[in-house]
C-alpha cells in the first residue's frame, strides 16, 4: 500500500514538472510530457530495477550501521538514484546493439518495447530472488 | 634535529599555502593576472613542502549528516546552473561539434557514412544516442541532457571518492569538480563521448572497488560491461583505461610482499571479456576503427608532441588548475608514500606522462588528466582539513570561492561559435532539392551545414564527399580564374549549393555576375550561391 502511494506522489509530481516545463518554457505540453515521462522510462526505470538486483537494500543516507549494512549489499538512497541513471545508460545501449544484430530494427515502437521487455525481465529476476533469498 | 627540520617544513607548508590561497583569490577577483608569476611552479613546490605531512594515517573527517545533504544539493544545483548560463536567451549548441553530433544522432546509425564507420562516432554512443532521439529531439539531447551527463559525471565523482575514502572527501571532490574550468571546457566544446565515456570509468572503477572489498560476481560483472561500455563509446578514453588497467592487472596480486598469481590470472581473465564487450560493437569495421588507430598511437611514442587533439595545452592547464593542482599532487603523494598504488594512482601516473610526454592524443587526455586530479585533489584537502582543522576548513572555502568564481567567468563568457542568423541561413539550405549537394569552403562552418542542412555535404578535409586534398583547396581558396574555380566544382555532382559565413571571406562573391554563380540567399555577409555551370 506504501508503494502504492509512493507511487502515485512520483507520478503527480512528474505531472507537475512536465505541467510547469509546458507552461514555462517554448516546449508544446505533449512535447514537456514526452521529455519528462521519456527521462524516466529511458534514463531512469531500467536501472532502478537493476540497481535493485545487485544492491537489494536501501540504507540511509550515511547511517552510523551503513558499515555493517554495507556487507549486506545494501546502498543508500542517492547512490541507488545515480546507479539508476549509469546503469539505465550502460544496459541500453548494449541491448539495442544486441537486438539489432539479430535483425531487430532500431524505430520507436521497438526502443519502447525493449526497455519494457528490459523492466519485465529485472522485475521477474528482482521476484524470483525476493521469492527464494 | 631531524625532528626540528621536519617541524620546519611543516610550518613553512602551511604559511605557503595561506600566501597561495591568498594570491589565488586575488587572482580570481581579476586584481592580477594569473600569469603574472610562475604560479604553477609555486604549487608544485608547496605540494613538495606537503610531503612532510603525508606520513600521518587519515582517519577521516565527519560531517553533520543534513550539512551532507543540503552540500549535495547545493553543488549538483551549481552544476547545472553553470552548465545552463550559456543557454538562457540562446539555443544554439556550444562547440564546434554541435553539428556533427546532430547528424549523429539523427542519421548516424542509419546513414553510416564512412567517416562514421572509420570512427568518427562510435558505435556504443550511436546506438545510445539513436535510441534517446526517439524520445527526445536532437536539441534536447544536444543541450539539456548533455548537462544532466554532466551532473551524472559529478555524481559519479562522489561515489568513486566514497568507495576510496569517505563521504566528507566525496563532497570536496563534487565541489571541485563543479568548480572545475577544464570538465567546464569539455561540457563547451561539447566533448560528449568523453563526457559519457568518463561516467563509464568512474562506475566501472567504483565498482571494481565494491568487487576488491566484498569479492561479489555481480560487481565484477557490472565493472566489466562498464569497462567494456567505455570502449563502444570513445575509443581514447578506453586507451586511457586500458593502460590503467594493464598495469593494475600486473601489481595489484602484490600484496605483503606476496605475489598472488590466481588474481593475475583473473585479472588477465576480466581484461579479456572487457576486450570481447567492446571489440564485439566494432564487428564488420575493426580494421578501419581499431586497426588503423595503432598508427598514429605509435607514431605519438616515436615523434611526441604530434596529434594533440583540439583541447588547451598543458601550460594553459597548470594555470587552469591552480586552485587545486597543490592538492591534487598533495593526494597523489600520500597515496604513493602509503604505498597504495590503486587503479587510481595508475590512471593519474599514466594519464600526466601521456600529457606531459606529449605523446598520442595528449592536449585532448587533459580531461582525463583533470578529472583523476580532481578527485586527488579531494585526498588532499582532506588531509590538510585533518591536521588543522579550521586553517584547512578556511583554506578550502577561500580557494573553492576562487574556483567558483573563475568558473561563473568561465560560463558567462561562453558562447555558441555561431549566431542565430548564420544559424538561419545554413538551415535555409534546407529548401534546396533534397538530392543536392552543399559546399561548406571553410572548415569552421562545416559541422553546422553538415548538421543542420539536411543535405549531403562537401567539405575540406571532412566527410565523405570531399574530393581535393588540402593543395587543391587553397588554390580554390586564393584563385581569381574562373576557368579553375570551375574545373574545381566539376568535380562534384550536381545540383551543387555553396555555403558561405560571416565569418569567412567570399571568394565567389567576383564571380558573382559571371552566370556560374547566382546567389539565391543573402542575409547580412551570410550567403548562398548555386553553382550553375
Amino acid at each position: 500500500m506504501n508503494n502504492l502511494k509512493a507511487i502515485i506522489i512520483v507520478i503527480a509530481v512528474l505531472a507537475v514538472i512536465a505541467l510547469g516545463t509546458g507552461i514555462f518554457t517554448s516546449l508544446s505540453l505533449f512535447e514537456s510530457f514526452r521529455i519528462v515521462f521519456g527521462s524516466v522510462y529511458v534514463l531512469f526505470l531500467p536501472g532502478f530495477i537493476i540497481s535493485y538486483i545487485f544492491f537489494p537494500k536501501t540504507c540511509e543516507f550515511e547511517n552510523k550501521e551503513k558499515q555493517k549494512e554495507k556487507e549486506k549489499r545494501s546502498i543508500d538512497w542517492i547512490e541507488r538514484i545515480a546507479l539508476s541513471f549509469a546503469l539505465s545508460i550502460a544496459i541500453v545501449p548494449l541491448v539495442v546493439f544486441y537486438l539489432n544484430l539479430i535483425g531487430i530494427k532500431i524505430n520507436i515502437i521497438n526502443s519502447f518495447l525493449t526497455i519494457l521487455g528490459i523492466l519485465i525481465i529485472s522485475g521477474i529476476i528482482l521476484y524470483w530472488r525476493r521469492k527464494n533469498f | 634535529m631531524k625532528q626540528k627540520i621536519k617541524s620546519i617544513i611543516e610550518n613553512s607548508f602551511y604559511q605557503l599555502l595561506v600566501i597561495y590561497s591568498i594570491i589565488i583569490l586575488l587572482v580570481a577577483l581579476g586584481l592580477f593576472w594569473k600569469y603574472s608569476f610562475q604560479l604553477h611552479i609555486f604549487a608544485i613546490i608547496l605540494a613538495i613542502f606537503g610531503i612532510s605531512i603525508t606520513n600521518k594515517e587519515s582517519k577521516g573527517i565527519k560531517l553533520n549528516r543534513k550539512i551532507h545533504i543540503i552540500l549535495f544539493i547545493i553543488t549538483v544545483s551549481l552544476i547545472f546552473l553553470f552548465r545552463a548560463i550559456p543557454y538562457f536567451n540562446n539555443s544554439i549548441p556550444l562547440g564546434y561539434d554541435a553539428g556533427i553530433y546532430k547528424y549523429g544522432i539523427e542519421h548516424g546509425l542509419h546513414h553510416l557514412d564512412n567517416w562514421i564507420l572509420r570512427g568518427g562516432m562510435e558505435p556504443g554512443f550511436l546506438y545510445l544516442i539513436t535510441f534517446l532521439n526517439y524520445i527526445f529531439s536532437s536539441q534536447f539531447i544536444l543541450t539539456w541532457l548533455l548537462i544532466l551527463f554532466c551532473i551524472l559525471l559529478g555524481i559519479g565523482i562522489y561515489f568513486l571518492v566514497r568507495e576510496f575514502s569517505n563521504s566528507t572527501t566525496a563532497i570536496i571532490a563534487l565541489f571541485i569538480y563543479t568548480f572545475s574550468i577544464i570538465q567546464f571546457k569539455a561540457f563547451s566544446m561539447m566533448y560528449y563521448k568523453n563526457i559519457i565515456a568518463l561516467i563509464f570509468i568512474l562506475f566501472s572503477v567504483y565498482f571494481l572497488r565494491k568487487y576488491e572489498k566484498t569479492n561479489k560476481l555481480l560487481h565484477l560483472s557490472l565493472f566489466i560491461i562498464l569497462a567494456g561500455l567505455i570502449g563502444a563509446v570513445h575509443r581514447p578514453t578506453f586507451y586511457i583505461f586500458g593502460l590503467s588497467y594493464f598495469f593494475y592487472v600486473f601489481i595489484s596480486p602484490y600484496k605483503n610482499k606476496t605475489y598472488n598469481f590466481k588474481r593475475l590470472r583473473n585479472n588477465i581473465f576480466y581484461g579479456i571479456l572487457i576486450i570481447i564487450i567492446a571489440g564485439l560493437f566494432y564487428l564488420g569495421n575493426f580494421s578501419q576503427a581499431i586497426t588503423s588507430m595503432f598508427e598514429p598511437v605509435l607514431q605519438g611514442f616515436i615523434q611526441p608532441g604530434e596529434a594533440g587533439g583540439t583541447f588547451i595545452n598543458f601550460f594553459t592547464y597548470q594555470f587552469s588548475s591552480l586552485f587545486y593542482l597543490p592538492f591534487a599532487l598533495l593526494g597523489l603523494f600520500y597515496f604513493l608514500r602509503k604505498k597504495q598504488v590503486n587503479i587510481l594512482v595508475l590512471w593519474a601516473i599514466i594519464n600526466l606522462i601521456i600529457v606531459y610526454f606529449q605523446f598520442f592524443f595528449f592536449n585532448r587526455f587533459i580531461i582525463h588528466l583533470d578529472l583523476i586530479l580532481v578527485i586527488f585533489s579531494a585526498f588532499g584537502f582532506s588531509l590538510i582539513i585533518e591536521q588543522k582543522r579550521k586553517l584547512g576548513v578556511l583554506l578550502l572555502i577561500i580557494l573553492l570561492l576562487s574556483g567558483g568564481i573563475l568558473a561563473y567567468k568561465e560560463a558567462i563568457n561562453s558562447k555558441p561559435l555561431i549566431n542565430s542568423q548564420e544559424l538561419e541561413a545554413i538551415k535555409q539550405l534546407q529548401n534546396t532539392p533534397k538530392n543536392s549537394f552543399i559546399m561548406a569552403t571553410d572548415s569552421y562552418y562545416s559541422p553546422w551545414v553538415l548538421g543542420y542542412s539536411e543535405r549531403k555535404t562537401i567539405a575540406p578535409g571532412l566527410f565523405d564527399y570531399n574530393q581535393h586534398n588540402q593543395a587543391e583547396w587553397i588554390k580554390f581558396w586564393i584563385s581569381q580564374n574562373l576557368a579553375e574555380i570551375q574545373e574545381f566544382m566539376n568535380k562534384y555532382q550536381k545540383p551543387l549549393y555553396i555555403f558561405i559565413g560571416e565569418k569567412q571571406q567570399d571568394n565567389l562573391k567576383q564571380f558573382d555576375n559571371l552566370g556560374c554563380f547566382e546567389k539565391i540567399y543573402l542575409s547580412g555577409n551570410n550567403s548562398i550561391y548555386k553553382y550553375a555551370c
